[in-house]
């Protein structure tokens, strides 16, 4: 994987991330979600106008940062596995083993924890970054001390939480760093990115609305 | 945690990675300004004077705009601009032409820098092209900086870095500058970078999404971005002209977007070589929300600005002649002044530039039509001088050291 080859996995996994989310909402199409992955991935290549899908949504929500292409092949991979692996005919082995609840990996997304990291990160960022003071907190990722051990401190804690998804997801951003897997070398740009900000935020208003709606 | 063991080797793999890219990054610290300024000779001579000016762009276009020009080590001067349809629209091109220093003639007109191709280069769809500004990094090569949209207007721009390796004949595929968190929008560019010392380069930009600002971006000798720093905030101040006076001091005169003061050319100053900026602050001299362009003389505290010298239109182009370092300015000539009301800006975005033969080259923007150019020698611009019986205060500003700058 590299710089050329990033950017389309990255919309492939969204994209996917996306139609199943809402497919788990609206029309409960579990059986077919490797399907959907697949034709997700078939889809960003259909040229339009000369040009492959995938260039015009890469040209509206630019790169995903590493953390968000994580997340997002988390969820996939859970899916997937949930829907088709782990409740077909691989099910029936593991549970002619031992009781299958038992042995069903504990890979559930802590979303709420998610929302805890990322949305103070991006109020930290988003402002400064976009004209707020003199001050640019973008600025901090240009190979600065500061941000690297914030982002190894984090990756130490969440791996002590026994947090696997975020404590892989800090560990991912630094080896990518480390390696310039991204066309950007600002460490914010592999740790974050405006559309994980805008979900992270628009979630944490739902958990709110269910909480005060069950209280 | 026993179970954890290979999510504690992933993150010790990391932090290793990590300790050894630190180790071996080269930081971006302070470092000295390289100064272009070229030899000034105040005598004038009628015989000597030369003074010339004619539209270098053709009519292949039915608008052009945003002229910027890079001297060569050989002699000549490469001239970039943008034209197409309307400014915005999705046929807009880059185009270039070559003024051969030898014969003195003008090249054929060259496009450049198509929407589709830098789409396919990018691998993302790129609604629009706009501002170009080059310059030689070294003999032989030369970079040229352009502005991209893929989504909305101009404060979705991002900044495309294209270089040659053989004095501009052919050009490498161009490649996105990362300089914004928020999808990378709102980064632009008008006017040229410095030089530092250690190969590493300063770019003047600005931003124009939510705040208006201007900012110094930091590129070391590949181009890659190693850092930036603000020089103002706010919706105030766009389109920074940097103009180095020592090895770690320059100041900005920049183009006022802010519709609440008078209008009025923004200043501030650096004594760090650009890392840290004075809060900016109006000078005496309109700005009618435009462009200007500046160069610094022999001494480079004794600066050449071309300007619209209104509050509110760009109804005239003025050459001024600062003798400390751009703080008050004196009006030399007056090379356009429309009289017609009728006719919405029609002189902008000049770029003014000295070549080694001591020709002082002017391009701007004609009625969005053209591009005129304007050339004219040091022997005319003495007479200017003289005119204006600024001639003893200029000589008493070269004999002078620039000691009136102020530290902060």
């Amino acid at each position: 994987m590299n710089q050329a080859l990033y950017p389309i996995i990255s919309q492939g996994l969204i994209l996917a991330a996306l139609v199943i989310a809402i497919s788990n909402q609206l029309f409960r199409f579990q059986k077919y979600h490797l399907i959907i992955f697949i034709l997700c991935l078939g889809v960003l290549l259909i040229p339009v106008k000369q040009l492959p899908l995938w260039f015009y949504l890469r040209g509206i929500i630019g790169d995903l940062s590493i953390s968000s292409s994580i997340i997002c092949a988390w969820y996939l991979f859970i899916e997937l596995i949930n829907q088709t692996i782990w409740r077909g005919k691989w099910r029936g082995k593991w549970r002619g083993k031992k009781s299958s609840e038992k042995d069903t990996p504990t890979l559930a997304i802590n979303w709420p924890e998610i929302c805890w990291v990322f949305i103070p990160m991006g109020l930290f960022l988003y402002p400064f970054a976009l004209g707020l003071s003199r001050f640019d907190s973008y600025t901090l990722g240009y190979a600065h001390w500061s941000l690297l051990i914030v982002f190894s401190a984090m990756a130490g804690y969440f791996l002590w939480k026994k947090n696997t998804l975020l404590s892989m997801v800090f560990s991912s951003v630094l080896i990518a760093y480390s390696l310039n897997l991204l066309e950007s070398n600002n460490l914010w740009d592999y740790g974050m990115d405006p559309l994980l900000f805008l979900f992270c935020v628009l979630l944490s208003i739902k958990f709110f609305f269910y909480q005060c709606l069950c209280d | 945690m026993s179970k954890s063991y290979w999510l504690v080797a992933y993150l010790a793999i990391a932090i290793t990675l990590v300790l050894y890219t630190q180790i071996n990054h080269k930081s971006a610290n302070t470092s000295k300004i390289h100064i272009d300024a070229q030899e000034f000779h105040p005598k004038a001579n009628a015989n000597e004077l030369f003074f010339h000016s004619k539209f270098v762009s053709d009519d292949l276009t039915k608008e052009v705009h945003s002229a910027t020009a890079a001297p060569l080590s050989d002699g000549d001067l490469l001239l970039f601009w943008y034209g197409g349809e309307r400014e915005g629209s999705s046929d807009v091109a880059i185009y270039s032409r070559r003024l051969d220093s030898k014969s003195g003639q003008w090249g054929t007109v060259t496009k450049l820098v198509e929407r589709l191709d830098t789409a396919k280069n990018l691998n993302r769809n790129i609604r629009k092209l706009g501002n170009p500004i080059a310059f030689e990094y070294r003999k032989n090569e030369i970079w040229l900086f352009y502005v991209s949209v893929s989504l909305g207007g101009w404060a979705g721009s991002a900044i495309n870095l294209q270089k040659s390796f053989d004095n501009g004949l052919t050009w490498e595929k161009p490649r996105r500058l990362i300089s914004s968190p928020f999808f990378n929008v709102s980064t632009l560019v008008k006017e040229r970078p410095i030089r530092y010392q250690d190969g590493s380069v300063g770019l003047p930009v600005y931003h124009e999404f939510l705040g208006k600002f201007a900012e110094l971006l930091h590129l070391d000798a590949q181009g890659e971005v190693i850092n930036k720093y603000r020089i103002s905030t706010k919706r105030q101040a766009i389109q920074p002209m940097l103009i180095a006076l020592s090895d770690s001091r320059m100041v900005a005169l920049m183009r006022n977007v802010d519709k609440q003061s008078t209008r009025r050319l923004w200043y501030s100053e650096t004594i760090d070589s650009g890392h840290s900026w004075q809060n900016i602050s109006a000078l005496a001299i309109p700005n009618p929300n435009a462009a200007i362009s500046a160069i610094a003389l022999e001494k480079p505290h004794i600066l050449l600005m071309a300007f619209n010298n209104h509050p509110t239109e760009r109804n005239d182009l003025t050459l001024g002649l600062s003798l400390d370092a751009g703080k008050t300015w004196k009006n030399l000539t007056v090379f356009e002044q429309s009289t017609d009301l009728e006719e919405h800006n029609p002189f902008s975005y000049p770029f003014l530039v000295q070549t080694e033969n001591k020709l002082f080259h002017l391009f701007y923007t004609w009625k969005r039509k053209k591009i005129k150019y304007i050339v004219f020698n040091q022997q005319q611009l003495v007479r200017w001088i003289e005119n204006k019986q600024l001639n003893h205060a200029m000589q008493e500003a070269i004999k002078s050291e620039p000691s009136f700058i102020s530290h902060y």
